[in-house]
Formats: structure tokens, sequence, C-alpha cells
């Protein structure tokens, strides 16, 4: 697929450009770890891995959700349609990013995305002629807004996670038919044994704001990996076991 | 006695075609021997139709619907736009501006309880009565659609009636009709009435004989053929109470053909009357409706042209507005003998809340759902008939009165408005009890009160003074139960307006959407 080529969206220059509906997300093929946000984590954790990711050459560690395996790639994006229940909402909103520019959130759009097209019997527009958003792009706007919004308070939650020191290292090891395997490092998940001996207001208090029913759904979601194993059952060579070490040493 | 088998329509304007797609539609199956229900429209094509009547009510959609004919076919055939509200701008100045909306859709939480009362003895600071109550006035500010798409099947989120283009209209229900209802149409010119001791014993036309049935509807317009030529069935006056006599009338084309499309009817107070602003899909349609005993006509034409010059960069040619007279009242009778007056020939009020093609759609409706079976049962239909006809018309002219007597413009024919002896009983005593309480739906219990206590609501709190004696709480002492409630609904409301400004495509995106 060729480089995304995000540019700002704009009512004149995106005037006749129009959206094509794609039920299989095939842009996000070759993904395997996604953002996601705080508010996504009920939806998601029933239907794929939920885990911490320290990405860049920083310390940061960000929410994602596991949807691919290596070399085998995205495991939900079949033939005709998504394979699971739920799609991330980051995913959902291409070809549309956004970015913060001062106190500005401005929307993008990836020009390069095979399913934009100019041909006015497909899809469906973008802008009405007054120059407005239709209501497919309000519905794109709103989940941008969502995901900003969910994004920003998945940040609060992973420092809350750091400051209570919640976190372990989680490996993940999958093993294809042929035997071959694949280790995946730089996972974190919930340390059981830590949360397990939170004070009992803190407790309380991760009840109230919804915390423990995170950090729950993130244990739980773990069991997913199960289920990434099955999506390649009709894969060459597919995933045939997978092996979870979730480090919960005090 | 004989069965009613046939029933002649004499004028195919939108009354014309309108009755006879109710009547088919209702009257569509034949009985045990075998005969059905023959509707015939005569029609001039040298008389033309008015060619005005652009703004409906939210009727509109049932009546169609009756008909069968589905919406998109309205706004691919008759350049039709939806309408939210009507936006009185300049009828009363006071200190939250010189606007109100009188919206199609209820006020928050009006299911369960009318929470006006409380907003009009509530001491936070309020806005426009319509904006704070209900999300519409907003959605039309900010020039959204009543609805995410064009899907018939979609649930619409606003009440809406439409504005549409009267000629297209026509040809849209004339097709309709003759094609899939089996209304017959006629193209010839009535020269006389034949009246008998039935009512009217045939109609002669010019190409195709006499014509007979035993049953005539006058749609034939100002001209009034049957009801008043052959039947002599006088109008009964109301310029006492609403002054206007003329329309000058312009179709404006959109200076930029991607202009946003506004989903309201305008109403702009002028010196001696006001002008309604509708936005179709390829022109509005204008005119200026005044009182020639408060302003000349060349008056008249620099008035309508000053305003009409606001929104063009071309010239305003005022030899080519047209000019429309029309005297106000109602037929003594809309039903005598064998003859039912539909239309502009049942009698004529100022088209200020779009009235005439609702009463249009509730006579035919009525005829059509008591259509008698014999000619010896249609006294007693026809009693009951008018009686359901001159309530409505009645309450019809008290609601337009209702929107002068409120404003605080004080040119000559604004005053004259005012005056007591000007306001028909009926709303001169209603006035006076909401001085002291607010409206209430038991104001309005019968079944020929056209327009709801909300309505009214809508126009009066509309033009509030925030020093009027219903504001202060020394004269009310009403238990006020359900304060919660309805200040959750005030909150409901901004919130739903919140919501609906990032869910709704813009009026003119919901039109293209269906194309
Ligand atoms: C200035 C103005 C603005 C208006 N605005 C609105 C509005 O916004 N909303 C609203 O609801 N209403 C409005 N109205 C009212 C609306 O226009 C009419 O109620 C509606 O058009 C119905 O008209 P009609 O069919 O009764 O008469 P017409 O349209 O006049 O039709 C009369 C028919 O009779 C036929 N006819 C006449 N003489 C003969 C003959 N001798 N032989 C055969 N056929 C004949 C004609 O050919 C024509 O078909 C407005 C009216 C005016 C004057």
């Amino acid at each position: 697929m060729s480089k995304p080529q995000y540019v700002h969206l704009d009512p004149t220059k995106h005037n006749d450009i129009r959206l094509i509906d794609d039920s299989s997300f095939s842009h996000a093929k070759d993904f395997k770890l996604v953002n996601i946000g705080f508010n996504e984590i009920a939806s998601l954790s029933g239907c794929m891995p939920l885990v911490l990711v320290k990405s860049g050459n920083d310390e940061t560690l960000t929410l994602a959700c596991c949807v691919g395996i290596e070399e085998l790639g995205n495991v939900y994006c079949g033939e005709e349609r998504w394979l699971g229940h739920a799609v991330p909402l980051s995913i959902q909103c291409y070809p549309f990013n956004f970015t913060i520019e001062g106190n500005r959130v401005n929307v993008l759009i990836d020009e390069s995305s095979h399913r934009l097209t100019k041909l006015s019997g497909e899809g469906a527009k973008l802008f009405s002629s007054d120059g407005q958003p239709t209501t497919i792009l309000k519905q794109q706007q709103e989940n941008l807004a969502t995901l900003l919004a969910g994004q920003e308070q998945a940040a609060a939650f992973v420092s809350i996670l750091k400051q209570h020191d919640l976190l372990s290292p989680l490996s993940v090891t999958i093993t294809r038919q042929s035997g071959q395997s694949f280790h995946t490092d730089g996972l974190y998940s919930i340390n059981e044994e830590k949360y397990a001996q939170l004070e009992a207001d803190t407790v309380l208090q991760f009840h109230k704001e919804g915390i423990s029913m995170a950090i729950n759904a993130l244990l739980l979601s773990l069991r997913q990996y199960n289920r990434l194993v099955q999506l390649t059952q009709s894969f060459d060579d597919p995933a045939m076991k997978v092996g979870i070490k979730l480090d919960n040493s005090l | 006695m004989s069965q009613i088998n046939r029933i002649i329509i004499v004028g195919g304007g939108t009354a014309g075609w309108l009755t006879a797609g109710l009547l088919a539609a209702t009257h569509s199956e034949p009985d045990k021997d075998g005969n059905k229900l023959t509707v015939t429209v005569v029609e001039s094509d040298t008389v033309h139709p008015i060619g005005v009547g652009e703004g409906t009510w939210p009727t509109m959609r049932r009546t169609l619907s009756k008909i069968g004919i589905p919406e998109a076919d309205l706004i691919k055939r008759a350049g039709a736009t939806f309408k939210q509200a009507s936006k009185f701008v300049n009828w009363h100045k006071n200190e939250i501006g010189n606007a109100y909306y009188h919206p199609f859709s209820a006020p928050q939480g009006s299911a369960n309880l009318d929470i006006t009362p409380y907003w009009l003895s509530s001491q936070d600071k309020k806005g426009q009565y319509a904006n704070d109550v209900c999300f519409q006035p907003a959605l039309c500010e900010a020039g959204l659609a009543p609805k995410i798409s064009a899907h018939p099947n979609q649930s619409f989120v606003a009440n809406y009636g439409y504005h549409l283009d009267a000629g297209q209209f026509i040809d849209l229900i004339r097709t309709h009709c003759t094609q899939k209802l089996g209304v017959r149409r006629i193209v010839d010119d009535v020269i006389s009435v034949n009246p008998n001791e039935n009512g009217i014993g045939s109609v002669e036309t010019r190409n195709s004989g006499n014509l007979t049935a035993e049953l005539y509807i006058d749609c034939s317009g100002f001209s009034s053929l049957l009801i008043e030529k052959a039947l002599s069935v006088e109008l009964v006056d109301a310029s006492r109470y609403l002054f206007s006599d003329r329309a000058l009338v312009c179709q404006m084309p959109y200076e930029d053909t991607n202009a946003p499309i506004a989903c309201y009817t305008q109403s702009t107070a002028q010196k001696a009357g006001w002008i309604w602003d509708i936005a179709l899909q390829h022109r509005r349609g204008t005119g200026y409706v005044y009182s020639s005993k408060h302003q000349s006509d060349d008056a008249a034409r620099d008035t309508f042209a000053k305003y009409l010059a606001q929104y063009t960069n071309a010239p305003v040619d005022k030899s080519a507005f047209r000019e429309i007279r029309f005297s106000t009242g109602y037929r003594r009778k809309f039903w005598e003998k064998n003859c039912v007056a539909i239309g502009l020939s049942s009698g004529f009020l100022e088209p200020l809340e779009a009235s005439s093609l609702m009463l249009i759609e509730q006579s035919a409706t009525l005829l059509a759902e008591q259509l008698p079976a014999n000619t010896q049962v249609m006294p007693l239909v026809e009693h009951r008939f008018n009686e359901q006809l001159q309530g409505m018309w009645e309450s019809a002219i008290d609601f337009l009165k209702l929107h002068y007597v409120l404003s605080n413009n004080n040119a000559a024919f604004w005053k004259d408005n005012r005056l007591e002896q000007s306001i028909p009983p009926r709303l001169l005593s209603l006035l006076k009890e909401w001085q002291f309480r607010p409206i209430l739906d038991s104001d309005f219990s019968k079944s020929s009160d056209t327009f709801s206590a909300q309505s009214y609501r809508y126009i009066l709190y509309g033009m509030l003074n925030s020093n009027s004696n219903i504001n202060s709480a020394s004269t009310y002492r009403r238990t006020l139960k359900h304060a919660e409630f309805a200040d959750k609904q005030l909150s409901l409301n901004q919130a739903l307006i919140k919501q609906l400004k990032s869910r709704m495509p813009s009026h003119r995106g919901l039109i293209e959407s269906f194309y």
C-alpha cells in the first residue's frame, strides 16, 4: 500500500471527493498494534487483547490493542469484512486523522487512500455544494472527537497505572505450524499481585473512576490472544499456540 | 335519492388536484355492483392557477402519503425544500432581539408536561422562548436539515413541512392523480354553471358539453364560479381583523447557486404589512402582503424593492412584480346543497402561517372521510362540514391576528392592528386572561381549533417583554411542582442542540442526498 499522504481537509479542495465504504478496513491489513482510547476498552476487550506498548525512543507508554501477528498481518481483516464485533476507532476513522496545532484540532485526510474517488457513481460526498460537511463526514468528525478524547483519557490512565506501579512486562510468544515462533517484547500489562495489594482508599477511588473496570478488562482481554491464533487457521502455516508470560512478582 | 357516483371538480389548481387525490385515494374500491366513484377535474388552459402558495404545514406529509406521493418525488419534481419554522423578523423588538421563531417541533418534555409556566416564572436570565424550550430554532439558525438522510424510513428528528414550487407541485399531483388514481381530466373552460333545486344542475363547457354529477366541488379559485356566481353564497368579511388586501410577488434567482438554503419561511415586518421569503432549491419566492389603506401601491413597490435589493447585486425591476388583490374572509357556507367550495373559492386569509394549503388539506380530508353515500344523507354531512370549517377558519383568523396584536411597531398599520375593535372577540378575551395565567391546552380543546396552544405560546411568548405581567410572580399562584423536571428539559434542550449540530447535514446537503 502506498504511503499515507495526510493533508488538511478543505471544503473547497475536497468538494468533489467521495468516500467509498470498506467493511473489511483493508487499509489496516498490515497493522499489528493499534492505539486505542480509554473509552474503547469496554467494547474492544471482548474481541482482542489490550496491552500497553512502549513507543518510540522515549519511555512513553500507550494503550493499544493487538490485531495482528508478525508476518501474518492483521488477522481481523477478512476478504469481505472485519472479523470481529468491534473495530478500533482509529481504524474506523480512516482515511481521516487529526493534528493538534495550538489549541485547534485540525482534520486531516489521506489523499492517497484507495477509499477516495471522484467518480460520481461511487461512494458518498464529504461536502454538499454549499461547502458544509455531509452526514458521512460529520459522523467521521464525531469519531475523531471521540478518538481524541479517548486518547487523552488513555494517557491519564497510563500515568495512574505508573504512579501506582501497577505495570509488568508482558511477553508473548506465538508458534506457527512449521514450528517457527515469534516473540514480542516491549508490551506491558497489569501486575495482578500489586493490584491486589492496593490500599482500600485507592481501590475505592479506582472503583469510582472506572479504573478498576478498565484494569479487569485489560487483564481479561489477554485471553483474546487465543482468538488471534484461531483467526489464522485459514492462512498458510497458521499460528498454533500462544504463550503469554506476565511478570506478577511484587 | 341517488347514489353519489360522480364528482366533478371545477378547477385544477392546488386545491382541485389535492382534493381529487384525496377523494380518489380514499374511495378507490368498487361497491358490490362494481360501481366506482369517478372523480373528474375540469381545468381551463386559458385561466391559470394563481401560482403562489409555496409554504406548507407538516400536515402536508400525511396528505401526500395518503395520496401516495413519496417525499423524494416532491423534492425532485417540485423543487421542494424543508420548512422547519416561520421566523418573524422585526415584528417585535425587545431586549433579546428583533426576531423570533415559530418552530414546528414541540418544546422539550411536552409529551409529559408543558414547561412554559416554569420558563415564565424563572428568575434566571432568559433567551427567546422558542430557543430556550425547543432545539429547532438553533437548527434553523445553523442552516441544518430536519433529518439525517433522504431515506424514506428514516425517522425525522425535527418536525417539518415543505416549501415547494406551486406550478411544479400541481404538475406532480395532476400526473399522479390521472396516472395512478384514475382521476379523469378535462381541459376545457367552464362557460356557465346551471343551478337547479338541488344546487348545481350541470356545468357547461366550451368544447366538452354539459357535464353532470351528484356532487360538485368548486376549486375555481378567486372566481368562485359555483359557490358564489351560481349559488350566491357570500363571503363573511374579515377585513376588520386582518387589514391586508394586496400582495406583490417576485421570484428571485439565487446569486450563488450553491448558497445555503434557509430551512424556514422568513416574514419580515414592513410599514404596512410583511414580506414572505421562501427558499426553494433553485430560486426564492418572495412577496409583500400589505394594506392598501395604509400604503399606496407605489410606495409598497418601493418598500418591496428595497427589501429585495439587500439580496441581489442586479437592479430590482419594480415593474416585474406581480400584483394580486384579495378580499379577506370566508364563505358563509362552504357546503351548499350539492356543492362544496375548497381553496381560494372558499375564502382567503393572508398567507402569514401558510393556513390556506392547510385548510385545503383539512377540507378535502374531511370531505373524503365524510363523503355522503347518497343525496338523502347529504344535508346531514353538509351541516357538520360547515360547522367544522367555520370553526377552523375563525380559529385561523384568531391565530393570524395574534401575530399583530403584540407588535410594538408604531406605524399606523401596526397601531390600527392593536385597536381593541380590530381583535376578534374570542382572542380578545383570551389575551386578557393570558396577562394573568399561562396559555393552557384547554384553551383550544375543540377539534376545529386548527392551531394548538403550543403555536399560540410560540407567538405570544416570542413577543414577550420582560416587564409584562405574566412574568411577575405577584399575580401567579399556580402550583409549580415539577421545577426539577422543567429545569432538566431546559438543559436537555441545550445538550440536544449540541448533539444535533454535530450530526445533522446542512439543509442543502440533505436535499442533494435525494439526487
Ligand atoms: C399572495 C398569496 C400568497 C400565498 N401564499 C401561500 C402560502 O405560503 N401557503 C399557503 O398555504 N397558501 C398560500 N396562498 C394560498 C394558495 O395560493 C392557495 O390556497 C392555493 O394555491 C389554492 O388555490 P386554488 O387551487 O384554490 O386556486 P387557483 O390556483 O386559482 O386555481 C383555480 C383553478 O380553476 C381553474 N378555473 C378558473 N376558472 C375556470 C373556468 N372558467 N373554467 C375552467 N377552469 C377554471 C383554473 O384553470 C385553475 O386551475 C397564497 C395566496 C396568495 C394570493
